[in-house]
């Protein structure tokens, strides 16, 4: 979600002191930014333990070079940022080793070897919650199948709700090639999921 | 652009809620009369849907913990690798100089270096010398420093 001003105001003032030295400043700004980060380094399809050190890295690249940060950008953008560069390079060095499907749900923890769901809603009778994974399934197989550059859009705006600037500005490109990205992983998905049924 | 990219680009829109109210009415006045534009947004409307749908993945409890630790040693590392690099390279060049000064006075190279050798000899033995059939090479013992005079041999 695109950080609200309220947010930023609260961020800056964190990373103000944390450039002093502040590291409590600094763990306070890991506290409120990390699961947004690891949800996104996820659904990146990052298996769990590598999410885990992933986050690590990107939080250790941001304290190391925190009085770089300039205040341009909101300290969110800016760590997405750093968080994005970390799992391109981590493709770049598992390029042999296949990315894990797009995980499906909460919970997961450090578990990659199937389809991790969210407990069944039991307002649901059997059979919808059998199609509802089914078809959770059938978005992580689809999410993997993505090409990345349409998969890390995608995943930034659908999920992570960011808006079309912020997103522009993590990935460093203008907001018309970051809407034909999205609009291009929105017809991908939406065309395998209706042929695949 | 075909028309399936541009249906695509409107659905977008619609679902971003990026459409003005005109074009919301035009948009949906569009859907009843284009099937195929309805059949897209529907696919769409389900595919986002299910992504929206999906929870948050939180970070595993604890992490705050590790990167704690894990900061805590950036700062003890960056302090300690300049200083233990200097000492390193001090150490380096000390233990080579050791290393070459015992190789030479273990294999008694210094003897047979010439004039490193020749310093402790005496001057009139170090400059007093023949050197050929043709001249003949003295040296002047009345001065300190070693002056050298070509004399040539009698009978030439």
């Amino acid at each position: 979600m695109s950080a609200s001003n309220q947010q930023i105001r609260s961020d800056n003032e964190l990373v103000r002191k944390a450039q002093q030295g502040d590291g409590a400043a600094f763990d306070q700004l890991v506290m409120q930014h990390q699961n947004l980060i690891h949800n996104l380094l996820r659904r990146l399809g990052v298996p769990a333990q590598d999410a885990e050190d992933l986050l690590q890295e990107t939080f250790i690249k941001a304290w190391r070079s925190l009085k770089r940060f300039n205040y341009e950008a909101a300290f969110s953008t800016w760590l997405y940022s750093i968080a994005l560069n970390e799992w391109r390079s981590f493709r770049r060095k598992n390029t042999r080793r296949r990315l894990l499907p797009f995980p499906a749900g909460k919970g997961s923890g450090t578990d990659d070897e199937g389809p991790q769901l969210e407990p069944p809603d039991l307002t649901q009778g059997p059979e919808q919650i059998t199609h509802n994974r089914m078809l959770m399934e059938r978005i992580e197989l689809l999410m993997e199948k993505m090409h990345p550059v349409l998969r890390e859009a995608m995943v930034l705006r659908d999920i992570q709700e960011l808006d079309y600037l912020e997103i522009s500005k993590i990935i460093g490109s203008p907001i018309g090639t970051v809407k034909s990205r999205i609009n291009r992983a929105r017809s991908f998905l939406a065309k395998r999921l209706e042929t695949d049924e | 652009m075909n028309s399936e990219r541009l249906r695509q680009k409107q659905i977008s829109s619609w679902l971003d809620g990026e459409l003005s109210p005109e074009e919301l009415a035009s948009f949906e006045q569009k859907m009843r009369q284009d099937s195929e534009l309805a059949v897209q947004l529907k696919a769409n409307l389900k595919s986002y849907e299910l992504i929206k749908g999906l929870p948050e993945i939180p970070a595993p409890g604890g992490f705050q913990e590790r990167i704690r630790k894990a900061r805590a040693e950036v700062v003890i590392n960056s302090g300690t690798t300049v200083n233990s690099r200097g000492w390193r390279l001090v150490l380096t060049v000390a233990g080579a100089t050791f290393l070459i000064g015992l190789f030479f006075q273990t294999t008694g190279i210094q003897q047979n270096m010439g004039p490193v050798a020749e310093l402790d000899m005496p001057v009139s033995d170090k400059y007093a010398v023949v050197t050929s059939d043709s001249t003949h090479l003295h040296h002047d013992s009345s001065t300190t420093l070693p002056e050298f005079q070509f004399t040539p041999v009698s009978g030439h």
